[in-house]
């Protein structure tokens, strides 16, 4: 399987030929240099887009001509990579050899028609259309508030007041919100089309590829400008300073406890690779250290599990508990990273968290979406080919676990407490 | 072992029926070079009181055993059950529903061994009270993190208007209920409704038919256990009409829901064949409410709500068409629906290009032996007879459509409205 390039002066193609599965991925991506306001103005775009197109100018019409053409609904997002914002628009075509007739032409030129072509007038997007995008994302984000394990996450990292990126969540801010306008909107848009790092994906069993290829670029004209992006990795330094903390009281019947650890002075070599495993051991799976010590025979939760996200370099412990566990449960996730940091760990703990780590690696490239964003990330990330990630895993030692785990910071200590 | 089509030729079924009762199917894929294993008990929370086997006096079975026995599975002598699968870099997890409850792996590596473990870890009950005792803590707090979730408090209550005698309560109970299970009540529900031949396997994924029924013949464990013995226990019957039509409820949320439930006998219908029946019920109800659709543009551009989706569901001979809405408007949604059921017509047309949406998913579910795997056990829960999802959808008519649009009952239906707590 081989990514094969085609740098056109405004976006990159990638063809990448898989002959094993029933579908064909054909996406556009747009990669940008992320702010705050770029997230709740990508997030109301998506909606708009999303609604109707000029040629299609419903949703019953773009839909069914989707259904037409043996496609579900365009799969439509943005999602912030550290210091960069991606976003996306595809579609997952069905192999002609399946339904009656050729169709992957014309889904193409449908995903032209949705990106390019959207509904606008000369002042920009509809204004009712956006009204409707706006109380959709505004709607998205009251979701949040609704489910205290969400709420409890997101409020962990709200309360970091950095002026970085990595405490920005993809939920939209009700103040920017207000910013968002037909015109506005529209510019935001035109920004995105003519200022981002563009690539055209196509994964899949297509025997055409010169074809393809040919009318991709014979049919895509972004009048595109040159843009660098930033480096996506968020990097910390101690501070020594103490954590932001955070108590609310609600009608709930479990607590809820968010921690947000900051992994500072790493390498990158740390953060590809050695932050995975600590990660796993600590609370990323059955068998994790958290769960360990919090549920185990002390029964003090049902849930307790970590994760983190590497281009941020952050690290963060969720669980549901008991409020009147709240001391102790702090106590007990703060040991855990004592612990690892003294080897109190078994060599069958590290063998575990590998094996589950190579596994997830075996998986990526198990669909054609996944094959597609695998390589979209090499494009971005320039990151190692999947043998070396597996060989370089392999080979991270105790020692590494041990020094990583005193490398983290306490950031945040959210603490949502149920009074029923 | 009998060869089925799941989707003309491109996707085989292979079935056995062993001797201990068990059915076993395996869908092989080319496509995936993963595995999904599930193995699925027909025993959900569902059922109140049973005989035991070997006894003649009935029992009653506390609320929330069902599910608090899928947590004591996975306890074995040398441990918890899933360290194994999680050191060999395989998935594993269980739930509990109202008709079943399932435990599943999915992964890459040592298949024959995760696949005999996971029969293993089913067929030997290891229940102790002390363990039972520590459990009980992990499951309060299952129970109350489900209670603070907004869509648990809304499905309850519909539930609760809706239906008469079935699908009553809460899956997990209440922290209350758990005092009530022992490891004797287990023994009981266990050996009773554990029995092979009350179970079935569904394998799909990078997987050979014959191995898989190699490994289940040879597996020790489920060969001492007892089985094919009668299963008895008290049916409850359900009646078509509702408990109640309208009710108010306050939770957590920042703009009222609405949640809208159509609640029909399927024994009512000129058609008997409930899997053509259903599919035709899901095709016209996917046409009137589903993204694209004029209840759809419409409910959107006025802006009644700015969240909503509708979902259909049945058991046994109970169809259920449930809307819910986050709307300030809740009572212009409910006119809505009511006026797209009376005015809205399909034509030939949308009847075949929602056939052909459907062929599409079908088609993209041979990606991903999950979704295959667990579609297909959900058709052998809800006990569809053919398998062959492509030829039942083909074999669809619009004229038989018509027929049943109009044969529609709509008499029995249930409001829930959930409204802010600062409304109260």
């Amino acid at each position: 399987m081989k990514d094969n390039k085609y740098e056109c002066q405004e976006y990159t193609i990638h063809f990448i030929k898989t002959e094993k599965f029933h579908t064909i991925d054909f996406s556009i991506i747009f990669t940008e240099n992320v702010d705050k306001r770029k997230v709740t103005f990508h997030n109301t775009l998506i909606d708009v887009m999303s609604i109707c197109t000029k040629q299609y100018d419903t949703t019953q019409k773009l839909i069914r001509k989707c259904q037409e053409l043996y496609s579900i609904k365009p799969i439509m997002y943005d999602l912030r990579m550290g210091n960069l914002l991606k976003t996306k628009f595809a579609l997952s075509i069905v192999n002609s050899k399946y339904v009656d007739k050729k169709i992957i032409l014309d889904n193409i030129l449908l995903l032209k028609e949705i990106v390019l072509n959207p509904y606008v007038s000369k002042d920009g997007f509809d204004k009712e259309k956006v009204e409707v995008a706006k109380r959709q994302v505004s709607a998205d984000l009251d979701l949040v508030i609704e489910n205290p394990r969400v709420y409890a996450n997101y409020k962990s990292l709200d309360i970091i007041k950095d002026d970085a990126n990595y405490n920005l969540t993809n939920y939209i801010d009700k103040d920017i919100l207000e910013e968002v306008n037909s015109k506005s909107l529209y510019e935001s848009y035109l920004d995105m089309i003519h200022h981002s790092k563009i690539d055209i994906m196509i994964a899949g069993n297509v025997s055409n590829e010169e074809e393809i290829v040919k009318f991709i670029k014979d049919n895509f004209y972004f009048n595109h400008e040159d843009i660098k992006l930033n480096d996506p990795y968020s990097y910390h330094e101690v501070t020594n300073q103490k954590p932001v903390e955070e108590k609310e009281t609600q009608h709930f019947a479990q607590s809820k406890i968010s921690m947000v650890y900051k992994l500072c002075n790493a390498s990158l070599y740390e953060n590809k690779y050695v932050l995975n495993l600590f990660t796993s051991i600590l609370g990323g799976n059955a068998n994790g250290l958290l769960v360990k010590s919090m549920r185990g025979d002390k029964s003090l939760c049902y849930y307790a599990g970590a994760y983190h996200n590497k281009l941020d370099n952050i690290l963060v412990i969720n669980s549901g508990i008991d409020a009147k566990n709240y001391e102790r449960v702090v106590e007990l996730i703060q040991k855990v990273f004592i612990k690892i940091g003294k080897g109190e760990f078994t060599t069958e703990d590290i063998k575990t968290a590998k094996t589950g780590i190579l596994d997830d690696l075996n998986g990526l490239i198990n669909t054609n979406q996944g094959i597609a964003e695998y390589f979209y990330s090499q494009e971005i990330f320039k990151g190692d080919d999947i043998k070396t990630r597996k060989e370089k895993l392999k080979n991270v030692s105790k020692k590494e676990i041990m020094d990583l785990a005193k490398k983290f910071e306490l950031a945040s200590l959210y603490f949502l407490e149920g009074n029923v | 072992m009998i060869t089925y089509n799941y989707f003309g030729k491109e996707q085989k079924i292979y079935y056995e029926k062993l001797d201990n009762g068990l059915d076993v199917y395996v869908l092989p894929m080319k496509s995936s070079n993963r595995y999904f294993a599930e193995f699925i008990s027909k025993f959900g929370s569902d059922i109140e009181e049973f005989l035991p086997v070997k006894e003649k006096k009935y029992v009653k079975i506390p609320d929330g055993l069902a599910h608090f026995l899928e947590h004591k599975v996975f306890d074995m002598p040398e441990g918890d059950a899933l360290d194994y699968f999680t050191k060999k870099g395989v998935y594993a997890n269980a739930s509990t529903s109202f008709y079943c409850t399932k435990y599943y792996i999915e992964g890459k590596n040592d298949f024959a061994k995760c696949l005999d473990y996971l029969l293993t870890m089913i067929f030997t009950p290891y229940f102790e009270d002390q363990s039972i005792d520590s459990e009980r803590g992990i499951i309060a707090q299952e129970i109350k993190m489900y209670q603070d979730e907004v869509e648990w408090k809304m499905d309850i209550c519909s539930r609760e208007c809706t239906l008469t005698n079935m699908l009553k309560g809460n899956i997990a109970g209440t922290v209350e209920d758990l005092e009530l299970i022992n490891a004797d009540i287990m023994t009981k529900v266990y050996d009773t409704f554990y029995q092979p031949s009350n179970m079935f396997l569904v394998v799909s994924g990078n997987v050979n038919p014959k191995k898989v029924i190699e490994i289940v013949k040879n597996n020790q464990a489920i060969n001492k256990r007892i089985t094919n013995y009668p299963i008895v226990y008290k049916q409850t019957e359900e009646k078509v009409f509702v408990n109640e039509e309208y009710k108010e409820i306050r939770a957590n949320v920042a703009m009222p829901k609405v949640r809208y439930t159509f609640k029909m006998d399927l024994d009512s219908f000129t058609l008997k064949d409930y899997d053509k029946l259903k599919l035709y019920l899901n095709l016209y109800f996917t046409f009137l409410f589903n993204e694209g659709s004029d209840f759809d543009d419409f409910i959107n551009e006025k802006n009644i709500a700015p969240m909503f989706y509708s979902e259909h569901t049945s058991y046994k001979n109970i169809y259920l068409l449930i809307f819910e809405a986050e709307s300030q408007y809740a009572d212009l949604f409910i006119n809505e629906v009511d006026k797209t059921i009376l005015n809205t017509k399909i034509t030939e047309e949308d009847f075949e290009r929602i056939k052909r949406v459907w062929t599409s998913i079908i088609v993209r579910s041979f990606d991903n032996a999950y979704d295959l795997g667990e579609s297909f056990v959900t058709d052998i829960i809800k006990e569809v007879k053919e398998l062959d999802l492509h030829q039942l959808i083909d074999s669809l008519s619009y004229d038989e459509l018509l027929m049943i649009i109009n044969e529609i009952d709509y008499r029995n239906k249930t409001t829930v409205m959930m409204l802010p707590k600062e409304n109260v």
